[in-house]
């Protein structure tokens, strides 16, 4: 049913959209797209830019709040600040940028012996354009998850937003979104927003938490929550919208140890205003329709130890690969990306590696315990490799161990850990090169709690 | 001085990323005024042991908020404040910039608004905005 | 005083458009009276988007002759009205002998109802058809004429081919009181409307759920509605679009269906409970039985991948399943288009049909036009463009290269053409059903603050008059900054 296929790219009439050759051409101008440009230019590529906003920066722009930077500059940075630095530093270089412009495609070409040349079609104001380039970096960032995606029954009213679309309208459009709100979830974007809402005049009935515990960074519970005594309500969730035209009442219940509603605990909450912050997810319509494989658990390219997808050439980094905790990570994260994409594209040939140390090999790291997903899932040269992760729920007692299969060949101190922190851990080559020893084509991180002494 | 009260309260420090869980041990007079910080553990680096007597005292943050620009193309300008100003103005300081307006082009570490309530704080811009 | 029209059609649902533009060819004066403040606001909205291709309806039934009529005429339809019909075929589902009775006993009502190329088919059939088709299927009841419509698209195509041939669109005039002067007066009904009186000398009741409320008002027949509520579940779009598989149909339904569309997402539908008038609500119980449903039929489909859950009430008359279409015989000079439940989107072109021949019958003269016509031109749907077509049209207008919809790739230009159509959008899902900006997998989270200023722009109002859907439905209250 050929049909029924949108954005339909016919071949022929691509060939004759005007080209223009790089390196490397990074898709999206957020903190990782940026980042990944600027460390892939300091590796002498030729880089492009695409943005689908008219500025450079991201979601960062409306990030208004401090609490970025920390780590990457040692000062606590507004998001529009952080974004700031980066934009600047981009501008002081000859990176290519294309605003205002949606890449519609991605196009691998024939070639599967050689490194093939990407080809990523792109669109604006002004046309259609096609960037080449013998690598190309997903920096796409990621979406938020719906009222659908965690079926709220009850009726369809206007007032109901996501917390960043709710931010959108407060911090870029100057429109109040309501006066009365609820919020749902308790991850970072949702206490940001009780804080904000508050300050902005918006009374904040109550944010509250499926989940026994806070979701989001304990910062953020004490500077939006408890600064302003917004009450937190844990284990409870939405159960109905109420309101035909606009929101007026939401009903919340308590859950059990299932998660599932317990009847007899529902309670109406008058307000206008619904705010979701129930989770973030990666947005690869593209990376998929580029025939890069995902995880399914970080719903992210599965990578290697570079950051490189199962599609040579095409690498991905920040939140479109699994979504971070700190924009500071993703800048980390996303410069060794652009630095293998460098490497990558100017060494002609695969394999060549930003950390080319090791030789290589093939292993798979899958996550075990309360492990929610590992990162890489593949890893291909004996080297030092950072492994990031997330654990599922929040423990006091825990440890990281490494294992092959029955064999354990690294265990963690033990440590308390929570979801809201996205973990990491470099993995020695030591390591690795015991796991080849054993013959194992497959290493598992586990993260196990243990009984306190 | 038999009226003091002495409690222990546990709070994060929110210094750095480490987010230390601190116990602190406070002896209050009765209207609730910290007569004195008698012990804080848990914090990694001295800097937890000052944010916590500063937390008992005059809890500081930075402010940020927006505020509306004219001719820009943006409708409005992310603001600061260049060092964090007490927690206990952030509302008064909100009302004071509801009807403030800024002319475009801007750019990032601009000062908005000098001293703001008397602070000796400036509110600055964190983004640069061009002219529309 | 007011213009007396001709014919005066109380619903601008599917059935009503399709009625309008089917009379529209005479030398009529007609308006379209809607309570809503938009096409399809009623029960035409909630719904999968199927052809039901006919065989499901008992012989005899008036639904029986219109359904696979219907069905048949969308292909003429589709191309006329330039909206998106896909004749996909589809497959009723059997898993035991029992159910293979029930098979042959909707391939004996398919025949008897005109409906072509009815089969059973074996499980290799089945797998080869739709791979994705359960395998625990041993028989199928393999329907070639089924097909697959967007039914917003239809409606407003509809009515936007009316009004091109001279039909008058009332939007926001819920009819609140009818008057019957005597059957020789010209102008012998009198809507009230809080926009305005309509008068007429014909009246067709269109009015889906408010049809009994409508012919109570004229003081003809006295029938009551029930709300046969059903759910309804969108889901992502997938890489190749699932052609409609069917369960045994119960009694009351036709049961758990899952279905691409014509957009490629998949669609489940619908569950069946009567519920209070109006209630559009969800239900967690209605959702979880779709899902589950339609993991019956198709084991690998990813239920988590929800777009959209909704839900609307089927208009069925107490007492009867049937349509009742045809001249009061109380009120003279009304004619009924009521209970138009399920299959009223598959009808609605043959219930069109059938209503131009009942007026007929009653003596009102239908004359052709020598200026109708018939064609509708569809407004470019930018992602379906082929490349070239979109190059052509960024080059005749930058707004065509600003996507405002990433999921939908709905560019600014066509948001602005959704507007300024006539009948125009006038709310954030009245664009959304035009051109589908906010219709993706993130539901409007990026778009609909830049649809709503759009839509401000066009319309000449304020950001806090903009509205999501129904009136009061506004999105914001106003600015936060810059004011004293």
């Amino acid at each position: 049913m050929a049909e029924f296929k949108s954005s339909v790219i016919d071949t022929d009439a691509v060939e004759a959209v005007p080209t223009q050759a790089f390196d490397v051409v990074v898709i999206g101008g957020g903190p990782a797209g940026m980042a990944a440009a600027l460390a892939a230019h300091k590796a002498d590529a030729r880089v492009a830019i695409v943005e689908r906003e008219q500025h450079l920066g991201g979601i960062l722009r409306q990030c208004i709040h401090p609490g970025f930077g920390l780590s990457h500059f040692k000062q606590e940075l507004t998001g529009p600040e952080y974004a700031q630095r980066f934009i600047d530093q981009v501008h002081a270089t000859d990176i290519a940028l294309f605003l205002d412009s949606m890449v519609i495609g991605i196009d691998s070409g024939e070639s599967t012996e050689d490194a093939a040349v990407h080809s990523v079609t792109l669109m604006s104001p002004t046309g259609m354009l096609q960037l080449t380039g013998r690598a190309v970096v997903l920096a796409m960032g990621c979406r938020e998850r719906t009222r659908s995606e965690i079926k709220i029954p009850g009726s369809r009213p206007a007032g109901v937003f996501t917390a960043g679309l709710a931010q959108r309208y407060i911090n870029i459009e100057n429109l109040k979104p309501g006066s009365r709100a609820v919020i749902l979830g308790s991850g970072d974007i949702g206490l940001i927003m009780a804080r904000r809402c508050t300050l902005e005049g918006i009374s904040v009935e109550g944010v509250y938490e499926l989940m026994p515990y806070a979701n989001g960074l304990r910062r953020n519970v004490k500077n939006c929550l408890d600064d302003f005594g917004i009450p937190l309500h844990l284990s409870t969730t939405v159960t109905r919208v109420i309101g035909h035209d606009r929101v007026e009442a939401v009903e919340v219940s308590q859950v059990d140890e299932h998660l599932a509603p317990i009847p007899g605990t529902e309670r109406v909450v008058p307000c206008d205003t619904l705010l979701l912050s129930v989770g973030l997810i990666p947005e690869n319509e593209l990376s998929v329709a580029a025939g890069v494989e995902l995880d399914p658990r970080t719903r992210g390219a599965v990578v290697d130890q570079s950051l490189q997808t199962g599609v040579p050439g095409i690498f991905a980094c920040g939140n479109v690969l699994h979504v971070h905790d700190l924009a500071d990570n993703v800048t980390t994260e996303s410069e060794r990306a652009g630095a293998a994409a460098a490497a990558y594209a100017l060494g002609c040939g695969a394999g060549a590696d930003a950390d080319a140390a090791g030789p290589g090999c093939e292993l798979t790291v899958s996550p075990a315990g309360i492990a929610g997903y590992a990162l890489p899932g593949r890893i291909t040269t004996v080297g030092l490799t950072k492994l990031n992760f997330r654990v599922r729920r929040p423990v006091d007692t825990a440890r990281v161990r490494i294992l092959a299969g029955d064999k354990e060949l690294f265990a963690g101190k033990v440590r308390p850990f929570k979801p809201s922190v996205m973990e990491s851990f470099p993995l020695p080559a030591k390591v690795i090169q015991r796991a080849l020893d054993l013959g194992v084509s497959e290493i598992v991180l586990s993260v196990d709690p243990v009984e306190e002494a | 001085m038999s009226t003091n009260v002495t409690e222990t309260l546990q709070f994060n420090c929110t210094t750095c990323p480490s987010e230390c869980l601190l116990t602190v041990k406070v002896e209050r007079s009765a209207d609730g005024a910290v007569v004195e910080v008698h012990s804080v553990t848990g914090n990694s680096c001295p800097r937890g042991y000052k944010f916590a007597h500063q937390e008992l005292t005059c809890p500081m943050r930075v402010f940020t908020t927006t505020v509306a620009v004219s001719s820009g193309d943006e409708a409005l300008l992310p603001v600061r404040t260049a060092e964090a100003i007490p927690l206990a103005l952030h509302a008064q300081a909100m009302d004071l910039i509801r009807g403030l307006t800024v002319d475009a082009p801007i750019r990032m570490g601009d000062v908005v608004l000098k001293n703001l309530l008397d602070t000796n704080i400036n509110l600055i811009a964190s983004m640069d905005i061009d002219p529309a | 005083m007011a213009e007396t029209f001709d014919i005066a059609i109380v619903g601008a649902g599917i059935t009503g458009c399709a009625i309008a533009r089917q009379l529209a060819r005479f030398d009529l004066s007609i308006c379209v009276v809607e309570a809503a403040n938009d096409i399809a606001l009623g029960a035409s909205k909630a719904n999968g988007g199927l052809v039901h291709a006919g065989y499901d309806p008992a012989p005899g039934t008036v639904k029986a002759q219109v359904n696979a009529r219907g069905c048949e005429l969308y292909g003429t339809w589709s191309q006329e009205l330039g909206f998106l019909f896909c004749r996909t075929g589809s497959m009723v589902l059997g898993f035991n002998d029992e159910d293979r009775t029930h098979l042959e006993q909707l391939r004996r009502n398919g025949h008897v109802n005109g409906v072509p190329e009815l089969s059973i088919v074996g499980p290799d059939r089945i797998h080869e058809l739709e791979p994705r088709a359960s395998a625990d299927a041993t028989c199928a009841l393999w329907c070639p004429s089924t097909g697959l419509v967007d039914p917003f698209e239809v409606a407003i195509a509809a009515l936007e081919n009316a009004v091109a041939n001279g039909v008058t669109f009332m939007r926001s005039a819920p009819v609140e009181a009818i008057e019957v002067a005597g059957s020789g007066d010209d102008a012998r009904f009198t809507l009230a409307t809080p926009v305005g009186n309509v008068r007429c000398r014909y009246l067709i009741n269109a009015a889906g759920n408010g049809a009994a409320d409508i012919s109570h008002m004229a003081g003809a027949e006295k029938f009551h509605m029930v709300w046969r509520q059903g759910n309804i579940v969108l889901l992502d779009k997938e890489p190749r679009t699932l052609m409609p598989l069917y369960p045994v149909p119960t009694p009351v339904s036709k049961g758990v269906i899952v279905t691409g569309t014509v957009h490629g997402n998949t669609v489940i539908t619908a569950t069946a409970a009567v519920r209070e008038a109006g209630d559009t609500q969800t239900y967690a119980s209605d959702v979880n039985a779709l899902l589950t449903g339609a993991r019956k039929l198709v084991p690998d489909l990813d239920t988590r991948r929800v777009v959209r859950a909704f839900a609307g009430g089927r208009p069925v008359i107490q007492g009867t399943n049937d349509f009742f279409i045809g001249q009061s015989a109380v009120v003279p000079g009304l004619f009924q288009a009521a209970g138009i439940q399920s299959p009223g989107v598959a009808s609605a072109p043959a219930i069109a049909e059938r209503m131009e021949y009942v007026i007929r019958k009653a003596g009102v003269a239908l004359r052709e036009r020598a200026d109708w016509d018939p064609i509708r031109r569809a407004p470019d749907d930018f992602d379906r463009t082929p490349l070239a077509r979109k190059e052509e049209l960024i080059e005749s207008d930058p707004a065509w290269g600003q996507i405002v919809c990433r999921c939908e790739t709905v560019p600014e230009a066509e948001i602005v053409a959704a507007i300024r159509r006539r009948p125009g959008a006038v709310s954030v899902e009245g664009v959304k059903r035009r051109c589908r900006a906010g219709m993706g997998r993130c539901q409007s989270g990026f778009c609909q603050s830049r649809v709503a200023a759009i839509l401000a722009r066009e319309l000449g109002c304020d950001p806090s008059e903009v509205l999501l859907e129904h009136t009061g439905s506004w999105l914001v209250e106003g600015p936060l900054k810059g004011v004293r």
